[in-house]
């Protein structure tokens, strides 16, 4: 049995534990940066192996979710990848969860490498967000880069070129917080690197996002080794300012001036729903699993609703100054001139 | 050439479809909703168009690479399986909307029930009236909604109540007004879990029933793996028992449990709660569109959309009985006559 651990900013603890070890790995290339000797008290008890789920006394949906009080368990498939999960503990302080992929089918990218990325992505990303709104946080999609004690958040669906912003800025001399994720807390930003070795390998070899087949296969190689950073992680920073970035097909930079703060909270919370439905083929949600356990159990309060999320943004958010601006789908370095406001 | 065709579902929402190089796949598009067929339309609300055309995407906000997305207008494209299909959604915001459609073949086949029932769903919750997921059934003017997830038994339990006398709305969708409902009936989907024929004592036509007996024959040879669906028209199936509006007496929600039980007077919240979680379930593709039009205008009121979804539930429902039934899941006589004694107590 192989366990790994982490500790994301002393919130939080998970623990994983696995016979087949590589696949350990796998996840550890998302979660690196947290990773702790500390094993003891996690909050989410993770672990990897086939299980018999304990589906006495259970209510469905569609055949597919087998719910109790605090317990879900379900089977899924994406790109033909077929899985089962059970969650324990739902409402509870501690999460156990039981994940299992039985079939490797090794056609379809990115499944094909990682196929137990898809545990990240589907049950402990819904999971882990969920758990730090409870504390008090928000886990917020966007990019974040730090100067003089303060942080600039770049926020944006996926293709904005949230990365090409901060690896620009980085070369600018801003250091890096995050190229993906943050966790807001009040007016203070926490770095929550997801990848950082896939972050690591463009900063180190490639300079921007886009990557053709050979480049990929390196990054594989490099993966496989992960190496630790080569440059300097910004843990925590104050909130400065905040960009939103919409791709669009005209040719150059616009600043978007319709959109107020209220409206901007907005963006940004549709900005977090969207991200539950993009990667996923037509007809799936990430995070569905909860609406499921809502429809059986409408009385449970554990989930925010988008008010609770709204109010937790402006919290952070009031009185920051924000600019949202449409940027051309084919990126160009000088558009960074626009980007940040001091 | 071309074929239009206009549909008026109850005075709320006025439809017109026009099919541009029809196709024989267009019979299942065409028979959706013939029910709601009339001659011609003063107004139109919703205009579909089906047939190629070429979007015009200059200027828009690339959303996930998929929405292309400007002022009252949305463009995307859509795979399922081997079906494709563009929508192109022009007017979102207004009155009345403009759509485009275009797909391969077999995107004939799958867009009534995918893009189609979704821009209706779309029309009839900005005009004030949610599609609901349930089946409902009535007596004297009186209506009785059962809202359940696909695979719940709503089918069955229709035809219990048609056979015992009961008038039918629907048993698939049900459109809700103020503490009112109007049944949205669509084409029966035939299974072979039951036998209708049997339970409502209809006789079909000879051509059906050669149809049935081949697909069953199908099913049965090939252990199930090949169930080819068979829809009638709502006609032929409950004739005489069709009623098209009645007011709301109570409200059902069915869910698999372990075994049968029901929790009477629950609060109005639960209800509207697990409505509005079985309305999103439904339709993903409607979501998706919505959020990308609301990403890049929030201002907008079509941001708020699921929000007034919810309070168009909560007003109409306000005042009205409602129950949540948990049902095994081999749905026996038994389990009816239960939800039976339940409806009629």
């Amino acid at each position: 049995m192989r366990n790994i651990c982490y500790n994301i900013h002393d919130w939080l603890k998970i623990r994983i534990s696995s016979l087949s070890w590589h696949l350990v790995e796998a996840l550890n290339c998302q979660y690196s940066y947290f990773q702790t000797e500390d094993l003891f008290d996690p909050d989410i008890d993770v672990q990897i192996g086939d299980f018999d789920p304990d589906l006495a006394r259970c209510f469905s949906l569609d055949h597919k979710y087998f719910i109790k009080k605090n317990f879900i368990f379900f089977e899924d498939n994406d790109k033909k990848l077929r899985w089962k999960t059970q969650i324990e503990g739902l409402e509870q302080d501690v999460i156990k969860i039981k994940f299992f992929t039985s079939k490797r089918i090794y056609s379809r990218y990115p499944w094909m490498f990682f196929p137990d990325l898809i545990f990240h992505l589907y049950v402990l990303q819904p999971l882990l967000e969920m758990k730090l709104f409870k504390r008090g946080l928000f886990v917020l999609h966007a990019g974040a880069v730090h100067r003089h004690g303060k942080a600039y958040l770049i926020a944006g669906r996926g293709g904005a070129h949230k990365t090409n912003f901060v690896l620009h800025l980085m070369e600018k001399g801003y250091d890096y917080i995050s190229d993906d994720t943050v966790i807001l807390d009040k007016k203070d930003v926490f770095s929550f690197p997801h990848s950082i070795s896939l972050f690591d390998f463009i900063y180190r070899y490639l300079g921007r996002e886009e990557m053709n087949l050979t480049e990929k296969m390196r990054l594989f190689l490099f993966l496989r080794r992960s190496p630790p950073p080569s440059f300097k992680v910004i843990d925590r920073s104050s909130l400065k300012s905040l960009t939103l970035l919409i791709p669009t097909n005209r040719p150059d930079v616009n600043i978007v001036d319709r959109v107020n703060l209220e409206g901007m909270l907005k963006m940004l919370v549709f900005n977090q729903t969207m991200e539950r439905t993009s990667y996923v083929s037509h007809k799936t949600v990430i995070g569905k699993f909860f609406d499921a356990y809502r429809f059986i159990f409408p009385e449970s309060t554990f989930l925010p609703t988008r008010e609770e999320w709204e109010n937790r943004l402006m919290r952070s958010f009031e009185g920051v100054p924000f600019r949202v601006l449409e940027v051309p789908v084919r990126w160009q370095n000088h558009f960074t001139e626009k980007l940040l406001i001091d | 050439m071309e074929k239009i065709h206009f549909y008026n579902f109850h005075n709320l929402l006025r439809v017109q479809v026009i099919i541009r190089r029809p196709h024989w796949f267009d019979s299942y598009l065409e028979n959706t909703f013939r029910h709601y067929e009339v001659e011609a339309l003063n107004s139109i609300d919703l205009s579909i168009d089906i047939g190629p055309f070429s979007p015009k995407i200059g200027e828009c906000a690339i959303v996930d690479g998929k929405y292309f997305v400007r002022r009252d207008y949305i463009y995307y494209k859509t795979k399922y399986k081997i079906a494709w299909w563009e929508t192109e959604i022009r007017g979102i915001e207004k009155e009345r909307t403009d759509v485009g459609i275009q797909c391969n073949p077999f995107g004939r086949a799958v867009i009534p029930g995918e893009t189609i029932y979704n821009l209706i769903r779309f029309k009839l919750a900005t005009r004030g009236y949610p599609l609901v997921h349930g089946s409902a059934v009535g007596k004297d003017g009186g209506a009785y909604l059962f809202s359940a997830r696909g695979g719940t038994g709503k089918t069955i339990s229709t035809l219990n109540f048609v056979k015992r006398g009961f008038d039918y709305y629907s048993d698939d969708s049900v459109i809700l007004g103020d503490h009112e409902i109007f049944g949205l009936i669509v084409p029966f989907n035939l299974r072979f879990t039951y036998d209708v024929e049997a339970l409502l004592g209809v006789k079909f036509s000879p051509k059906t029933k050669r149809e049935l007996f081949l697909k069953r024959l199908l099913y049965f040879l090939t252990l199930g793996q090949i169930s080819l669906f068979t829809t009638l028209e709502a006609k032929e199936v409950f004739a005489a028992s069709i009623r098209e509006r009645a007011l709301l007496k109570k409200v059902y929600i069915l869910f698999h449990g372990p075994e049968f039980a029901i929790e009477n007077d629950v609060p109005l919240e639960w209800v509207v709660n697990d409505l509005l979680i079985n309305f999103q379930f439904e339709c993903p593709e409607l979501i998706g569109l919505l959020l990308a039009y609301s990403y890049c205008y929030p201002e907008n009121p079509l941001s708020h959309f699921w929000e007034r979804v919810n309070q168009q539930l909560y007003d109409s429902l306000s005042g009205v009985e409602s129950h949540r039934i948990s049902i095994p899941t081999l749905y026996s006589d038994e389990v009816f006559s239960r939800v039976y004694q339940e409806v009629t107590g």
